[in-house]
């Protein structure tokens, strides 16, 4: 195990010493926080410590190779203490996966106190998601567990993930979302699936002509609405997340704000105890949990350099989009006192959002982020001119090969001014979440400097800076492919592949953008943290952006709301093995 | 914008600074007199800017001390009394700087002690100010507005 992390590790160091520097300034926050912590304390086992002998500060640690936040911070001793209390379940995080977490563990009767780094609890996000709810299948909308398992696998993961860990979710997500429809229908709102709506969030390629049928996508976002069935995209923003925080405290959960978790307490036994955490005043207060401390505090795009340690291709991204006070506390908490991690993370990356030449960021309007048909199934090429897949992959499936197949992590799409005419019918929404897909869309965007207009294809290479003979070929061969009418190279479907040839042209430059990282502590088919013996840590339980096992380097590109679906689930059925409540287990 | 969210701004403030008086008094905070060895404690709070905590704690409660960290300031306005005092801020409905889903961090992040005091909320959004109050350089990331 030490040997194969060494290796990865000398690899990941080549690749991201320059961008280390490059970004020294913006993972200041994250260094200056993991600086502040490492003057903290561990209750690591004294094998896990590194004894006196290890480094304290980030600059040491560097030089020898191991990044600072790997570094157990010096132990807080008891006469530090200024409070004690004494629980059964301590959840870190109020997060949207905390939170389902703290509902079960206080409904159940559990002595539960959630500790929270921010002001409040998580903000709300788009969906839960989940197969084969109640709420799903009434309207006829299933899911085949074995085509999920397998099209999931192959396509994203490959060895990387583990495959229980799909049906664990696939088998568990049903009832959990029943649970939760009955809570937020007591509470007086509905939980839609987003299926059943003419609503997209983008063009995810279910149903719609033209999709790519290589990656097939699974529709089982649910979107929280109110008692009238509006939800976000219809002047229903529902505060899910407070209405979920509002449940747990009727029921007798205890929420701790701006006291975020600092440590982890480990006994001889080995067994997780407890936590220690900040509170506002800057004391220290001891949470004794008798049944089990679960981690849900988030990923870590945060700590800009924690998240180049996991993929550095990450630090590509320009639009990040992330919840800042997500500086991997858990994984490195667990870490500390003997927890794996895995080798890899990804990103929750969608993939065509504008960017100015020079690298800023447009102001656009309310959520539309992308350029107007800027997004849709068009030529695509990187900065040098080169095409680089097959456009009608759906849904979040090219910002993967715009991060591993470019230097920047852009990509131009270029059209011409025949666009509504050529393209599919039904084959891309018109106006959806991320963008509006319209004529006048794009000259709005001519405008903003987002998208630009050329009379000749010369003046589109020279603005773009593509290299002349690079997109040359490329342009030509699309035509080519066009006019035969089969894309040999991707295999982008018939009725995408149109010529360009229409002046004016267009051409708009995009980013992906990053809502979180995905990757973290390794576990098992209960949630429990494991050590790097893969035997699990008796009372420490992980989920959601904080736990690993599941993902890999490669965020499932057509699986809408996994993180949040199998996060909430998987938090939830923490609860259920620390409680010793039944649920479906998978094989292990 | 601003014009017609002042009114409700300034409604906002007089509200703010009930609450801080208000806070203060329960707590115990009696005024003290001014202490003519600290810098700027003998000065006129009129002659701090609009905002900053000297032009705000008018019977010089701050005269006697240093200490600003967030234990000293919690020592007068009870976190319930600020999260209740600033609900519905600029009157936005739901928006509450003091109760962020971001870490709140130290006090004078936002609150400076004589010069002109900075809303963090609005490196990422969009927040009418207080008077008095200035924007935080808004960051590289997306602006997400709340109205």
């Amino acid at each position: 195990m030490e040997n194969k992390f060494d290796a990865i590790e000398s690899e990941h160091q080549g690749l991201s010493r320059r961008d280390f520097l490059v970004g020294a300034a913006l993972a200041g926050v994250g260094t200056a926080m993991v600086g502040t912590m490492s003057g903290c304390a561990s209750g690591a086992p004294a094998e896990d410590k590194g004894s006196s002998e290890t480094p304290e500060t980030g600059a040491e640690a560097g030089a020898s190779g191991e990044p600072a936040f790997l570094t157990p911070p010096n132990p807080i001793s008891d006469d530090e203490i200024a409070e004690t209390i004494d629980c059964d379940i301590v959840i870190c995080g109020a997060g949207i996966c905390g939170l389902p977490a703290s509902m079960l563990a206080a409904e159940s009767g559990a002595d539960v106190h959630v500790l929270e780094k921010g002001s409040s609890y998580g903000v709300a996000r788009l969906c839960t998601a989940g197969f084969n709810s109640d709420v799903q299948t009434k309207l006829g909308l299933t899911t085949d567990r074995k085509e999920f398992v397998t099209s999931t696998w192959a396509i994203s993961n490959g060895v990387q993930g583990r495959t229980s860990s799909y049906g664990l979710w696939f088998d568990n997500s049903g009832p959990y979302v029943n649970w939760l429809e009955g809570i937020f229908n007591s509470k007086g709102y509905q939980l839609i699936p987003a299926a059943s709506l003419d609503y997209k969030i983008t063009n995810d390629g279910i149903g719609m002509p033209g999709a790519s049928p290589l990656w097939q996508a699974f529709a089982q976002m649910i979107f929280f609405a109110d008692s009238e069935g509006k939800f976000f995209a219809t002047g229903g923003d529902v505060d899910w997340t407070g209405i979920m925080e509002e449940y747990a405290t009727e029921k007798g959960a205890t929420f701790h704000y701006g006291q975020p978790a600092v440590q982890l307490i480990r006994d001889d036994s080995g067994r997780c105890t407890g936590v220690i955490a900040k509170n506002e005043s800057e004391e220290y207060v001891k949470y004794n949990a008798a049944k089990g401390v679960l981690l849900t505090t988030g990923d870590m795009s945060g700590d800009r350099e924690m998240m180049a340690h996991y993929n550095v291709s990450l630090s590509k991204i320009i639009r990040y989009n992330i919840n800042t006070n997500d500086t991997g506390d858990g994984q490195k908490m667990g870490m500390w006192i003997g927890a794996d991690m895995d080798e890899f993370a990804c990103g929750d990356l969608w993939p065509f959002a504008a960017v100015m030449t020079d690298g800023t960021l447009p102001k656009l309007d309310g959520t539309h982020f992308y350029a107007g048909v800027a997004n849709l199934p068009v030529f695509m090429v990187d900065g040098a001119g080169r095409r680089l897949m097959a456009e009608n992959l759906p849904f979040q499936s090219p910002s993967i090969p715009k991060l591993t197949c470019t230097s920047d992590g852009c990509a131009w799409s270029i059209w011409d001014s025949a666009w509504k005419e050529k393209f599919p019918e039904g084959g891309y929404m018109v106006e959806d979440y991320t963008a509006s897909n319209t004529q006048e869309e794009v000259d709005k965007n001519v405008e903003l400097g987002v998208t630009f207009k050329f009379d000749t294809i010369d003046e589109l290479i020279e603005h773009c800076g593509f290299d002349k003979d690079i997109f040359t070929a490329s342009f030509n061969r699309y035509n080519e492919l066009c006019a035969a009418g089969e894309d040999l190279d991707f295999y982008k479907d018939p009725l995408w592949m149109t010529p360009i040839d229409t002046p004016p042209f267009y051409a708009s430059k995009h980013c992906s953008s990053m809502t979180s990282t995905r990757g973290g502590l390794k576990n098992d088919e209960r949630c429990r943290v494991l050590d790097k013996d893969g035997k699990p840590i008796p009372g420490l339980y992980v989920a959601g952006n904080t736990a690993g096992s599941f993902y890999g380097n490669v965020y499932p590109p057509n699986v809408m709301g996994s993180g949040i679906g199998h996060g909430q689930c998987f938090a939830w059925l923490a609860i259920k093995d620390i409680l010793g409540m039944d649920y479906i287990h998978a094989n292990i | 914008m601003f014009d017609v969210k002042n009114k409700r701004l300034l409604m906002l403030l007089l509200t703010a600074l009930a609450t801080t008086a208000l806070a203060a008094t329960i707590a115990g905070c009696a005024p003290q007199q001014a202490d003519s060895d600290k810098g700027g404690a003998s000065a006129s709070p009129d002659s701090f800017p609009t905002g900053s905590l000297m032009a705000l704690h008018v019977n010089g409660e701050l005269d006697k001390t240093d200490d600003y960290s967030n234990k000293f300031c919690l020592s007068c306005h009870p976190r319930d009394v600020i999260n209740k005092g600033n609900e519905d801020f600029a009157g936005i409905e739901g928006v509450n700087p003091h109760k962020a889903h971001l870490e709140s961090g130290e006090c004078l992040s936002c609150h400076s002690v004589d010069a002109t005091s900075t809303l963090s909320c609005n490196e990422c959004h969009d927040i009418p100010l207080p008077d008095g109050w200035q924007s935080a350089e808004q960051g590289a990331g997306p602006i997400h507005h709340l109205e």
